[in-house]
């Protein structure tokens, strides 16, 4: 994964205390932040494409996940921070509520 | 470990004062005490060197500790602790080479932890030992110079032992120096006598202490020892692993009793030996006979108790009885575990109820519950053992119970005041172990809080505290923080400035864990005990704020859900590929978590993956709700069960245990949505199949196994058969493969069934079935299914071959050793069910020996015309009948020939009693022939008939006759005939010589193979054969084997005889079988073979395959390679496949084909 990079990740894990947990459940936690992650800043990205873009994007394969970062970048180099931006703003929600 | 710092010093003040060999006893007796202390706390010092050497390995900048370098710790502890006590070992046998070894070693190892004494001693040792061996040598030097003293002798007798001793190693020295013979001489006489005083004082000093030994007081003490063990075993709490150390001690007891006896045997046999009667009954001689008495009396003790011993654990039982005991020790180890504090409560309360009827009670349930245990229940002993086993293991749970309740305490007393550790550490302090500051202090350094200074640590949370509040305190902070809460964008300075906050917010929180740490290990080194569980508590705290993350991030996620819905629809399909994607890559990892059970194949592979399958329900239930989770506990308690059951023989009740709490624990789970769910049905999937035997991962290993036992192979069969038929359709995608599938299933249901009907003919019907498939699927491309599907069907039809031969064995030995049909046999052909009055007639008859039976001659009487003509009608309708059973008739007597079994088959006792019911005198002139007579007679009948019907209803004859044939057809039909006539008519001949005359002549003859004018005129009857008079005379003398060569040479001159009629006699060619497949396929030339492998030949016999057999096997087929490579043929793997398939019937009909088409070509060439 290019825009949620394993910087981001292991920010996340150390951040929030998520490498205290067992594999399994660090997992989990994650996938959930990918999620939120992937959605909140691919919505900054996708809503600006213009009608080709979404066509274009919609014919990569679903399985394809770098195909479509690297879509994205092209489509807005401010890309990876707005992911990286995306990240620290759920970080700051969760240490926010917790400390 | 005592080992007190002060001791070393005050040695070697001392030192000056004391000669070496004192400073070196003082070394060996303080090394003892170290010795000493070592072995009875050795745990306590393992873990003291443990810590020191974790303390020198942070030396060495190995920061933290991880649980897995405090085991590794404690490893190489252990180790040091061994060698230091092997070292000690040396020093006490004063070896200072040893010590030195062992020193070496352990320096070079570097295995002595920091300042330890040991090492100061064993050098300190080294260095005595030096000086002492310098002074020897200093006084042996000394010595070698000494001037030879003068010598007194003494009065031998008034010397003690010790002046004994002195004086003979002077005597020696002095004679080893002195110089001349008669000194020699006078001084050896006197080292003599000093010797031999010595060797009497020092028997007399061994049987002082022998008797010491085996004196008074000793026969007391083991009398008192036996006397315990007795007590213990009566109250039956010697548990099962504590029996052989008792036998031990049995047998170390009886070893000193059966000494001692000897002993005072000996010592009073001595006296009696030196000494008059009276002055044997003197009183010292008294109580040595007491104390003898005393030791055959323990004897007998010890006797009684090897028999007690015995009595509850047989020797030869005891391993047995001991695993039975241990299997239940589980099993009740698994019951208790499964219930609550009040319930075990409650049974302890049982248990110990000195109430018989609540005895009686528990009695009566151990019995039901252990009813499979393979224990004598009914054994008072067996039942107290189960008891005891059942209270201390209750009193285990309970604890551990109790001690899980406390965790549960604090933790909700941590999780209600947070931010105050105070209270929690003043609940633990009571409970903290000394041995695990030394962990806290270890955490405490990681979080850098300079050693756990607990003034420090508050001061520095202070400072945090402080810097926090200042610079919340900042102008517009209030205002930043407030908006990167609210998850609104900042500017790139708020960010900053919040990154800054942030970072004191962490630190606040980094210095309260460690102030609560640090005042931990301040309140634990007041009263130290079980510091672990704050830290633990800690991390536990840490654990649940991330938790506490969760449900935020849940949160978010939903709100964030709520604006995503709102967002345009490409928008919302885009960005919803785009996370899929993330999520199925993120996922893997996720998935990856979960151990792949479908990989397991059998019960040892389940067993081995137990623990890890233990740990992943544990991990996944930790987040189940509560209902989950005691499923997940239930089934791991199930798994544990299984696990140990498994290890052991399954008893149907085990089985059933389980296969009932699966069930149970089934509906529990029944909702499927989670993943936890999903897993925990594998889970139970995978044991039930394993369990109960039939499972698809087992099937393999069930289809192979043999048990030794046939009932119990039968069962595994059958649940394999039902299991190959899941698998079959599991496995089954493609239609074609559907279709072959389904066909198999019916396979194996109909030869189950079949086995268990012993129905022979639909065995037969279902093994060509099987082939017939078997050749189906393999015409199928490569495919998993199959190789799959092949295996299973080979499978079958070997074990169903097997069968069929077996049955058949069972069936043949019916007719052996009963000559004639009995009574019975007879009354059951004449007197269908129903048929009273005649019943009784016939009985009679046959009771009282009556006229019709009396006059009937039992040997070679032929059957009568009347009689041999019901029997051809009822062939007749037979035919018609069965047509479809035995497909046409040249095929039925090919059958006939080559299974004389079934055709005993087809003519049984039910074909008997429905041809002949109500016709009296077929009954009578059956009664009584010779089995093989009749059935001879049977078969004749039976050929005659095939014979009439043949050319009704099978026209396909080949008319060779001359004038419509060319030349050269001509000979290579004569060709073809040649090699017919002299494989298929010989053959035909060969089979009457086999199967009839052989009998025929034997039955005539009684077994002496001479022939006799009955038996010839039988022969040429039987085989139509035409013999002259005189050679019939000749045959008379011949014997059995002779007939033979006449035989052949009859058929060399008929062979003869029809190759040259030729053409002219229009022979009749019939194709029987494969040989003359083979003949034909030779005589041909190459165009026609062509011309059969890829014409219509291939195509009809496919066709044929539906309703036929593969006549032709991979050795035939090899056979007709061999044939087609002379003629540059090459079969291909269709027209092979294709041979495989090719019933006789379509080679018929394609022989045919060839030769018309032949016929007509050749006549088209002529008319052209």
């Amino acid at each position: 994964m290019k825009l949620i990079n394993e910087a981001i990740i292991q920010d996340l894990k150390q951040s929030l205390g998520i490498e205290l947990l067992e594999e399994e459940n660090q997992s989990e936690i994650l996938t959930k932040l990918l999620e939120l992650i992937s959605e909140n800043a691919g919505i900054k990205i996708i809503e600006n494409f213009s009608d080709e873009d979404y066509k274009e994007f919609n014919q990569i394969p679903r399985d394809n996940l770098e195909k479509m970062e690297n879509f994205m970048i092209s489509k807005n180099p401010q890309a990876e921070e707005i992911f990286r931006q995306e990240a620290e703003a759920v970080k700051r929600e969760l240490l926010g509520n917790n400390t | 470990m005592n080992i007190e710092r002060g001791s070393i010093k005050d040695i070697q003040l001392r030192e000056s004062e004391k000669s070496t060999e004192e400073e070196i006893n003082e070394i060996i007796s303080f090394l003892l005490g170290i010795e000493e202390s070592i072995k009875s706390n050795k745990e306590e010092v393992k873990k003291y060197v443990a810590f020191e050497i974790s303390i020198k390995r942070k030396e060495d900048n190995e920061i933290s500790s991880t649980r897995e370098q405090e085991d590794d710790d404690l490893l190489e502890s252990e180790r040091i602790i061994d060698a230091i006590l092997l070292v000690i070992n040396s020093v006490k046998d004063k070896d200072d080479k040893g010590v030195k070894k062992y020193l070496d070693e352990l320096d070079e190892n570097n295995m002595f932890p920091k300042e330890t004494e040991v090492k100061e001693l064993l050098q300190k040792f080294l260095e005595l030992k030096k000086v002492q061996e310098e002074d020897r040598v200093e006084i042996e030097t000394e010595k070698v110079f000494e001037i030879v003293p003068d010598i007194e002798k003494k009065e031998v007798e008034k010397m003690d032992f010790d002046e004994l001793a002195m004086e003979i190693d002077n005597i020696k020295s002095y004679i080893s120096r002195a110089a001349g013979n008669d000194e020699q001489k006078q001084f050896g006489e006197y080292l003599g006598s000093l010797e031999n005083e010595y060797k009497k004082r020092e028997i007399a000093d061994a049987k002082r202490e022998r008797k010491e030994e085996f004196g008074e007081n000793e026969t007391e003490q083991l009398a008192r020892e036996i006397g315990n063990i007795s007590d213990r075993l009566k109250d039956y709490n010697v548990r099962p692993e504590y029996i052989e150390s008792t036998r031990k001690e049995i047998e170390d007891y009886e070893n000193k009793i059966n000494k001692g006896v000897a002993f005072l045997t000996g010592a009073l046999k001595d006296i009696y030996s030196r000494k008059s009667e009276k002055e044997n009954e003197s009183k010292d001689n008294y109580s040595l006979v007491q104390m003898k008495d005393q030791y055959i009396k323990l004897q007998e003790d010890i006797k009684n108790v090897k028999e007690q011993i015995d009595k509850i654990y047989k020797p030869e039982q005891s391993l047995g009885q001991q695993e039975k005991l241990e299997k239940i020790e589980k099993k009740v180890g698994v019951m208790i575990n499964g219930f609550s504090k009040e319930e075990i409560k409650n049974i302890l309360d049982i248990f110990n109820s000195e109430d018989e009827d609540v005895k009686v009670s528990v009695i009566k349930v151990l019995k039901e519950r252990f009813s499979n245990s393979g224990l004598d229940l009914d054994d008072e002993n067996v039942v107290k053992s189960i008891t005891a086993l059942a209270i201390d293991l209750g009193k285990k749970r309970l604890e551990e119970i109790e001690t899980e309740e406390l965790g549960k305490k604090l933790a909700e007393t941590e999780t209600e005041t947070t931010t105050n550790s105070r209270e929690v550490i003043q609940t633990v302090k009571e409970t903290v172990r000394e041995g695990q500051i030394r962990i806290l202090g270890e955490r405490i350094k990681a979080l850098d809080v300079e050693g756990g200074n607990f003034e420090k640590a508050q001061t520095r949370l202070k400072v945090a505290e402080e810097k926090l509040r200042n610079f919340q305190d900042e102008e517009g902070m209030k205002e930043i923080i407030e908006k990167a809460h609210g998850s609104k964008v900042l500017s790139e300075d708020e960010a900053m400035k919040y990154k800054e906050y942030d970072k004191f917010n962490k630190a606040v929180s980094q210095e309260s864990l460690g102030y609560a740490l640090a005042y931990s290990r301040l309140l634990s080194s007041v009263d130290a005990k079980d510091i672990y569980e704050v830290a633990a508590e800690a991390r536990r705290k840490s654990v649940q704020e991330v938790y506490g993350h969760l449900q935020t991030i849940n949160g978010l996620i939903e709100n964030q859900e709520r604006i995503f819905g709102e967002c345009d629809p490409k928008t919302i399909e885009s960005v919803s590929r785009f996370k899929d994607a993330v999520l199925s890559e993120a996922g893997q990892e996720v998935k990856a978590g979960f151990t792949d059970l479908n990989k397991i194949k059998n019960v040892d592979e389940f067993n081995a993956m137990i623990p890890e399958i233990d740990k992943q329900l544990k991990s996944r239930a930790g987040k189940m709700p509560s209902n989950k989770k005691s499923s997940s506990k239930a089934i791991r308690n199930n798994l544990k069960d299984f696990a140990i059951i498994s290890e052991n023989n399954l008893t149907d009740n085990d089985i059933q245990e389980i296969v009932t709490d699966i069930k149970g624990l089934r509906e529990k789970i029944k909702d499927k949505e989670s993943d936890y769910a999903k897993y925990a049905d594998i889970v139970l999937t995978v044991m039930e199949e394993l369990i109960i035997g039939k499972g698809k991962r087992g099937i393999i290993e069930v289809i192979s196994s043999d048990s030794g036992d046939e009932g119990e192979n039968q069962r595994v069969s059958e649940m394999a058969d039902f299991e190959l038929i899941k698998i079959i359709h599991d496995k089954a995608g493609k239609k074609n493969e559907k279709k072959i599938a389904l066909e198999i299933s019916k396979l194996i249901n109909n030869n189950s069934s079949a086995l268990e009907g012993r129905d022979l003919e639909s065995l037969i019907e279902n093994e060509a079935v099987a082939n017939k498939i078997l050749n189906e699927v393999l015409v199928i491309k490569d495919s998993a299914f199959k190789m799959y599907v092949s295996g299973i069907i080979k499978e079958k039809i070997v074990k169903t071959t097997a069968e069929i031969k077996k049955l058949e064995e069972e069936k043949n030995a019916e007719f052996e050793g009963r000559d004639v049909f009995s009574a019975n046999d007879i009354d059951i052909i004449k007197h269908p069910v129903g048929i009273e009055s005649e019943d009784k007639i016939v009985e009679n008859n046959v009771a009282t020996g009556g006229n019709e039976t009396a006059e009937v001659q039992p040997t070679n009487e032929t059957i009568s015309t009347e009689i041999q003509n019901v029997l051809r009608d009822k062939l007749m309708e037979l035919k018609e009948n069965d047509v479809k059973k035995f497909n046409n008739l040249p095929e039925l007597i090919e059958t006939f020939k080559k299974e004389n079994s079934l055709f005993e088959k087809k003519f049984t006792k039910d074909w008997f009693r429905n041809t002949f019911s109500g016709n009296e005198a077929g009954y009578e002139e059956l009664k009584d022939k010779k089995v093989t007579t009749f059935m001879a007679v049977l078969k004749k009948i039976y050929e005659e008939v095939e014979a009439e019907n043949d050319s009704e209803q099978f026209g396909g004859e080949i008319d060779l006759g001359a004038e419509d044939l060319s030349k050269e057809i001509e000979v290579k039909n004569k060709k073809m005939m040649t090699k017919y006539l002299e494989g298929s008519v010989a053959k035909d001949l060969q089979n009457l010589l086999d199967i009839r005359i052989k009998s025929t002549v034997e039955s005539i003859t009684g077994g002496n193979r001479e022939l006799q004018g009955d038996g010839i005129e039988e022969i040429i009857e039987q085989t139509g054969i035409t013999m002259e008079d005189e050679d019939k005379e000749a045959m008379e003398s011949l014997t059995f084997y002779d007939l033979e060569e006449v035989v052949e040479e009859i058929l060399k001159t008929r062979t003869s005889e029809l190759s040259s009629q030729g053409t002219d006699d229009g022979a009749r060619v019939e194709v029987k079988d494969k040989e003359i497949f083979l003949s034909l396929l030779e005589s041909l030339d190459k165009d026609i073979l062509n011309e059969i492998l890829i014409s219509d030949f291939m195509l009809h016999s496919i066709n044929e395959t539906e309703k036929g057999i593969g006549d032709f096997k991979d050795t035939d087929i090899k056979k007709i390679e061999d044939i087609l490579q002379k003629g540059d043929i090459e079969l291909n793997e269709d027209q092979k496949s294709a041979l495989r398939l090719i019933t006789k019937d379509g080679l018929k009909f394609h022989i045919n084909n060839i030769l018309d088409d032949r016929l007509r070509s050749e006549r088209s060439l002529e008319n052209n």
